[in-house]
């Protein structure tokens, strides 16, 4: 059976249930990467210039990892999920990028999304067009395609009841209804980041098992709906026109506005040149009164240095709280 | 109204006698210093890259002048520029000036561009209107052409000093020229001059070729005049962007030139196949055309944190090592240090030398 290597790294942690599901109906097994490591760090950021961003780094060392084994890598080219909106450069270059910095590479399937193209660069017509690769009959590659928006579906409303990544990817193969995590009475953090940060058990675990530890929620940006995000900017003088951006303006904002959430935490990239704005604007917009904290990382990081962040950030919520 | 425009090459050469000619109120800003630097540095956030940094510096200099509009063209795309103009107002507001920020809904857009100007020049006929606008971009073209004749002269003179003399006396020229006809007259006559120079024989400069994002290919302070003092040691420098050409292939105010971005893209094609924002596929692209016609190197100039053109020099590693060709990467931000990067130049130009006699 033809195999298809899915480096875990970057947009994984929001399509790949589409992924998965789309390519077993086609009959092709998927194969991921091992979860990441220091190794996996260590290995990315000797195939890149260093200015490059810590999850970009982390993708080149899942892709390294996997040319060997997979017959096809697939690094999807990213480019808008909205019209008129962008990812970031480093999304849109990527399969370039991997192209010019691994040697021996598999054939890469590197269509485009381009969702203000109509067609071929669209969402269904990149499955599509990715499809035809490995069948002929369309209605199958139509068939398996929906599938993979079913499931995607189920595991964005699994992500909505906020469930974990894994847990929303382990029950998002059945259609069963799960109990939603109600409000346990705990006092809930709003985490803000792209999910390649918020959902990366090796960059989130100490963070969120600190949080958890402490009696706090994390809460991740998807637990809020589309509309809700809308919804979170429309007061803005301009357009957020990068999509993850925008998710992450809206959150801050809502989780805000929404008085339940008593603290901020924002997960960002050392240089990321996009976060640097959506920050200033989520301080910007923001005006109820609620703490927010701000983590940068990058290869050199030790969660320790975070640790006493978060402690510090935590013991101030915990006096705001008592005090109402 | 007054108006300033941040400060970026020589743009205000382009626009300022125009405008006030035009009876409009315009505020040069003043050529951007290590203070205007600071300016912008201290108020911006800490991650945004240098040319945010001194437009805003450039910005707080021309309100403490007395400007009350300013101009930033906005816009969309993965690169942080169409964001400039809500952040810098935010910024500049929160530091209780006031001023209307002049921004375009669509900056590539011909109509929203000039609805823009008519909004901050407040000028009344729409022909008239079109006619500065098209009028601007040509000097500017023209200012550009002059730089490039001066640095491909310059490597040749052979009275120390005369294409300096020449460019300045070409620039005040074009600066004077207020009309049509005085601007075209002009070209021929500048044209002369450089030719009519008295040049060294048999000379065979090294010739570099600067690459990156527009602002710090362009801007004299983020790039610590690189371009004029590589020409200086007598080396021949070609650019990958130029402001005209960049707005050319936009406006396509003067139809005989070339889609510089249609060319980039067709050589950057093996390499970089989407344009993945701010002028990744021209550093890409002009590499690859610039190495197809013999430069002996490149370098490649970016803001610290520049996302487009980090793609770009992923990519570019990968030039170097299949055609052979020297790349210099500079990353610049508001510590990069002269001395420093007149020590990475000289061993760069060291190396082509060396490279060259071999």
């Amino acid at each position: 059976m033809t195999r298809v290597g899915i480096p875990r790294g970057l947009l994984f942690y929001r399509y790949f249930p589409l992924w998965k599901t789309f390519f077993e109906a086609l009959d092709v097994e998927v194969i991921v990467s091992p979860p990441t490591t220091e190794a996996t760090v260590r290995q990315g950021s000797k195939l890149l210039p260093g200015d490059l961003c810590l999850p970009v780094k982390i993708y080149f060392g899942h892709a390294e990892s996997l040319k060997k084994e997979a017959d096809f890598l697939f690094v999807p080219r990213y480019i808008s999920i909205e019209s008129d909106s962008y990812m970031c450069p480093k999304l849109i270059g990527l399969p370039d990028m991997v192209l010019s910095s691994i040697d021996l590479l598999p054939p890469l399937i590197d269509f485009s999304i381009h969702c203000r193209a109509q067609g071929i660069e669209s969402e269904r017509g990149f499955y599509l067009q990715t499809g035809k690769i490995f069948s002929r009959d369309s209605e199958k590659i139509k068939k398996a395609y929906s599938l993979g928006m079913e499931r995607q579906g189920r595991f964005r409303g699994l992500l909505r009841e906020g469930f974990s990544f894994e847990e929303a990817l382990d029950f998002s193969h059945s259609s069963d209804i799960r109990e939603r995590r109600g409000d346990d009475g705990r006092v809930r953090l709003g985490i803000i980041g792209r999910p390649y940060y918020t959902h990366e058990p090796f960059l989130r675990r100490p963070i969120f098992d600190q949080i958890e530890r402490s009696g706090y929620q994390p809460l991740t940006t998807e637990v809020l709906s589309d509309q809700e995000i809308d919804r979170g900017v429309e007061g803005l003088r301009k357009r957020i026109y990068w999509s993850l951006g925008k998710e992450m303006v809206g959150s801050a904002v809502r989780f805000a506005q929404g008085g339940s959430v008593k603290g901020i935490i924002n997960l960002a990239s050392f240089g990321c040149g996009q976060d640097s704005f959506n920050f200033e604007m989520i301080q910007h917009t923001i005006k109820e009164r609620i703490p927010i904290l701000s983590l940068t990382f990058d290869e050199h990081l030790s969660m320790g240095s975070f640790s006493t962040k978060i402690e510090a950030f935590l013991e101030m919520i915990a006096r705001e709280v008592k005090r109402g | 109204m007054r108006l300033s425009v941040p400060y970026l090459g020589m743009l205000h050469k382009a626009y300022g006698p125009v405008l006030r000619n035009a009876g409009v109120e315009v505020i040069l800003p003043p050529k951007p210093t290590q203070k205007t630097l600071d300016l912008g540095t201290k108020h911006a956030p800490e991650f945004a890259c240098l040319p945010f940094k001194i437009t805003l510096g450039s910005m707080i200099e021309a309100l403490q002048l007395g400007a009350d509009t300013l101009f930033m063209p906005g816009g969309w795309g993965p690169c942080r520029f169409g964001y400039f103009d809500v952040i810098q107002e935010q910024i500049l507001k929160d530091l209780g000036y006031t001023f209307t920020m002049g921004s375009a809904q669509n900056p590539d857009d011909l109509t929203d561009m000039l609805d823009l100007m008519q909004r901050i020049a407040g000028l009344r006929s729409r022909l008239g209107l079109y006619k500065l606008f098209l009028f601007i971009l040509l000097r500017l073209s023209f200012l550009d052409w002059v730089s490039r004749q001066y640095f491909r002269h310059k490597p040749y003179e052979a009275i120390s000093g005369e294409t300096d003399r020449i460019f300045e006396k070409a620039i005040a020229l074009i600066e004077k020229s207020l009309s049509f006809f005085s601007l075209f007259k002009s070209g021929p006559v500048i044209s002369r001059w450089f030719r009519r120079m008295e040049k060294q024989k048999g000379t065979d400069p090294i010739r570099i070729a600067i690459v990156g994002e527009l602002f710090t290919v362009l801007d004299p302070l983020a790039n610590q005049e690189m371009d004029m003092r590589l020409a200086r040691r007598g080396i021949e420098v070609l650019k990958s962007v130029w402001l005209s050409d960049y707005l050319n292939d936009r406006f396509r105010f003067n139809p005989f030139r070339r889609n510089q971005l249609k060319i980039s893209t067709r050589y950057a094609r093996p390499y970089l196949r989407v344009h993945s924002g701010g002028e990744s596929i021209e550093s890409v692209g002009k590499t690859l055309l610039f190495a197809e016609h013999g430069v002996d190197g490149v370098i490649h100039i970016f803001p610290f944190t520049c996302m487009p053109e980090l793609v770009a020099q992923t990519i570019l590693s990968k030039v170097q090592k299949d055609l052979d060709i020297p790349i210099l990467t500079l990353i610049v931000d508001e510590q990069t240090a002269r001395g420093g990067m007149e020590t990475r130049l000289e061993a760069f130009v060291d190396l082509l030398e060396r490279k060259r006699r071999r």
